[in-house]
């Protein structure tokens, strides 16, 4: 479920992460949600596999491996949290996303510290799920993952390249650094002060206009790409698709 | 902590006023004590001083000897105590014996007071206590110097009496001042506790008409109570209006959270019903389009519910902290910046103070969300939302900061401003779907951090929302 977008689409893609078949378990006890979300994975070439107590997860988690669960809260049995509590004192490295009905910034909290790699509130858009997913995905296995895709935009982590539609575009050091910070933060407006922290160190005391030059300069390279940097007036900056 | 049991006021004041009353019984019993045993000692050492005196002026000298004729009248006067035994004895300085009783016990000026009746001179009369004859014995001792041709000789005269008389009279001062003290101390004591069930009345009055009345009467308390229960009525009162209140706002909520819900569920069962039997795949596609529509509807709707559910929670329990006001406004248009961009709605905020509030951030959130949102989804395609952020002086030195959020939708006209803000209001002109309960929250919000939320017109048209709060700047 976590690849959105079939392989005749790559141009729609998010900042995509190719991996198919893969083993996904949805711990969920509302038999029609967990349906759609287990249909929804099945249909993209996924292995579902969906259970509807705690304790039946806890049971299968010992003894299969999956690549990716999703968990809800509430469950009969064992609660999601024990159910992740127990997966993670098992030293099972498997990214959970929790789903739950609360959005407290405690709740949150707790879960982070229990080992949840995320956490999603009910009621939420499959886009946003399968979006959430896949950032999970890419933060575990994100030192391996060289390229980027977005819009008609490839970057290569490793060979330090930006392609547009396949052709190679000149970046000065900062310049790719600026983008590479744009696509790890698609769909966000970034502000001049985030953008600084990300691109210089501690030692380093650029004035916010140095930012100003190097977004001039990053997006006229990239104007014959489908992809634009919008400045929202006193915000900051956004990494946008032509036509969203 | 150690839970004492509560104590009542009138056993208290009871106590008190008892352990008061015998304190003043025993004293006055005590001075009336003194003062019977000094009335009778003085009136019965008069008689004896008279007597002595008497026998004194019988006394003289003939040819060289005293010659004594004692007075009767002397003896009569202090026979006016029938009980006593009376002693006499007429002595020289020296201490021989003239006549009367041998042995007597002699004054000893420095084992104890010496007491006169005037105090004037040597020759006045003195008395003493003594203990003669198996009894105590009140002692008088007269001088007088007798002069005779070449003869000068000073003489004794000393008589006692039993103090049984004397003990009489003072016993039995003591007692009637003992009954008088009792008696106004029993009359005191029953005006006293009348005084407390008097005054306590009124709380007793309170308590019963509180338990009296049915836990669903939430009218407020019609008693006449005294000045200082006053406050306590008037905070009774104060609470059961704000629970009435309370219910009250709960009971319309519940009513319009109910129709809020249930018209979406219904829409949604309908349209899904419906795209079941729909052969048509394109229809189908709208329905179930449609379908997702009110699924959104109705979880903004919830999500609103619950924030303020979540709200008034929060008010309740939370204090406020320093909040940076220009921060949290830039987060939210970042939040909202992204979605108003995919329905053509640019946010721009146009403001570069740096100021604090103090706070709750999650309602002040709330507050700034709704808002933004409403401006961004009453804007036409390609509008622009404006947020701005004001600091201007305000008296003692403090700064009032004023956010405005400018859209350029089509405005709210004057006669509906006072409704928008009632909760799950919609305009009868309003074709966008919605809660109703973003405004309603968002003053709240406003009403509870003591800014005042207000609604001006944006030129050309549009709609301009100002809070002003009281803030200051950051250093």
């Amino acid at each position: 479920m976590i690849i959105l977008i079939k392989r005749s689409q790559t141009d729609v893609c998010d900042v995509c992460l190719w991996q198919k078949n893969m083993r996904i378990l949805i711990v969920e006890d509302d038999e029609i949600l967990g349906e759609a979300i287990s249909q929804r994975a099945t249909k993209q070439g996924h292995g579902a596999d969906l259970v509807s107590t705690g304790t039946k997860a806890n049971e299968i988690l010992k003894h299969q491996s999956y690549d990716l669960v999703i968990l809800d809260l509430n469950l009969p049995g064992l609660n999601g949290d024990q159910v992740l509590e127990k997966l993670r004192s098992r030293h099972t490295k498997t990214p959970v996303l929790i789903l739950t009905a609360r959005d407290q910034i405690e709740d949150r909290i707790h879960l982070l510290d229990l080992g949840a790699d995320d956490y999603l509130a009910k009621p939420f858009d499959f886009g946003e799920l399968e979006a959430r997913c896949r950032a999970i995905l890419r933060r575990n296995q994100g030192q391996s993952l060289d390229t980027v895709n977005y819009g008609n935009l490839e970057l290569d982590r490793r060979a330090c390249t930006v392609k547009i539609d396949a052709e190679l575009v000149e970046m000065k050091q900062r310049e790719f650094r600026l983008l590479e910070v744009f696509l790890s933060h698609t769909g966000r407006v970034l502000s001049k002060e985030e953008l600084l922290d990300h691109l210089y160190g501690f030692d380093e005391s650029p004035s916010p206009n140095a930012i100003e030059t190097y977004v001039a300069r990053l997006r006229k390279k990239l104007q014959n790409s489908s992809v634009d940097i919008r400045t929202l007036r006193g915000l900051g900056y956004l990494l946008d698709r032509e036509n969203g | 902590m150690v839970n004492y049991p509560s104590q009542s006021i009138r056993s208290q004041l009871t106590l008190m006023t008892v352990c008061l009353l015998l304190i003043l019984a025993a004293l006055s019993y005590w001075s009336a004590h003194l003062y019977g045993n000094r009335a009778a000692r003085l009136s019965y050492d008069r008689l004896m001083a008279g007597a002595a005196l008497q026998v004194a002026e019988s006394i003289g000298i003939q040819d060289g000897e005293v010659i004594s004729d004692l007075p009767q009248a002397a003896f009569e006067t202090l026979s006016l105590a029938p009980d006593d035994r009376v002693f006499y004895a007429i002595t020289t300085a020296d201490g021989d014996h003239i006549t009367g009783y041998e042995g007597l016990p002699q004054f000893n000026p420095d084992s104890g007071k010496v007491m006169r009746l005037d105090g004037r001179s040597e020759l006045s009369p003195q008395f003493f206590d003594a203990y003669y004859s198996n009894e105590p014995v009140r002692f008088v001792v007269v001088k007088r110097v007798l002069n005779d041709v070449g003869i000068t000789l000073e003489v004794q005269i000393q008589i006692g009496q039993t103090r049984r008389a004397s003990n009489a009279l003072s016993a039995d001062i003591s007692w009637r001042v003992l009954q008088f003290v009792a008696f106004f101390s029993v009359l005191a004591l029953v005006l006293i506790l009348f005084g407390i069930w008097m005054l306590l009345r009124p709380l007793n009055q309170l308590n019963i008409a509180l338990s009296e009345r049915s836990h669903v009467d939430l009218s407020p308390l019609d008693l006449q109570v005294p000045l200082e229960v006053e406050p306590l009525l008037k905070t009774i009162n104060h609470f059961m209006e704000q629970l009435a209140a309370t219910l009250d706002r709960l009971k319309r909520f519940t009513g319009e959270a109910a129709h809020q819900i249930r018209t979406p569920l219904a829409g949604l069962k309908s349209q899904a019903q419906n795209a079941l039997e729909e052969h048509d795949p394109q229809l189908r596609e709208l329905q179930l389009k449609r379908v997702v529509e009110c699924s959104d509807l109705l979880s903004g709707t919830v999500r609103q519910m619950l924030n303020q559910a979540k709200l008034t929670y929060r008010f309740q329990s939370e204090l406020f902290n320093s909040v940076r006001l220009d921060s949290l406004v830039k987060e939210v248009c970042r939040d909202v910046a992204v979605a108003a961009l995919r329905s053509d709605v640019e946010v721009v905020y146009l403001s570069a103070v740096e100021i604090c509030v103090d706070g709750d951030e999650f309602a002040l959130k709330q507050m700034i969300q709704n808002i933004l949102e409403n401006a961004i989804k009453y804007s036409p395609s390609g509008g622009v939302v404006e947020v701005d952020l004001v600091a201007s002086a305000a008296p003692k030195g403090k700064v009032s900061a004023v956010l405005q959020v400018s859209d350029s939708g089509p405005g709210i006209p004057e006669n509906e401003r006072s409704h928008v803000f009632k909760q799950f209001y919609r305009s009868p002109n309003n074709k966008r779907s919605g809660s109703g309960l973003g405004l309603s929250i968002a003053r709240e919000v406003a009403e509870h951090h003591q800014a005042i939320l207000e609604l001006k017109d944006n030129q050309p048209h549009g709609l301009i929302v100002e809070i002003c709060f009281e803030g200051r700047l950051v250093k």
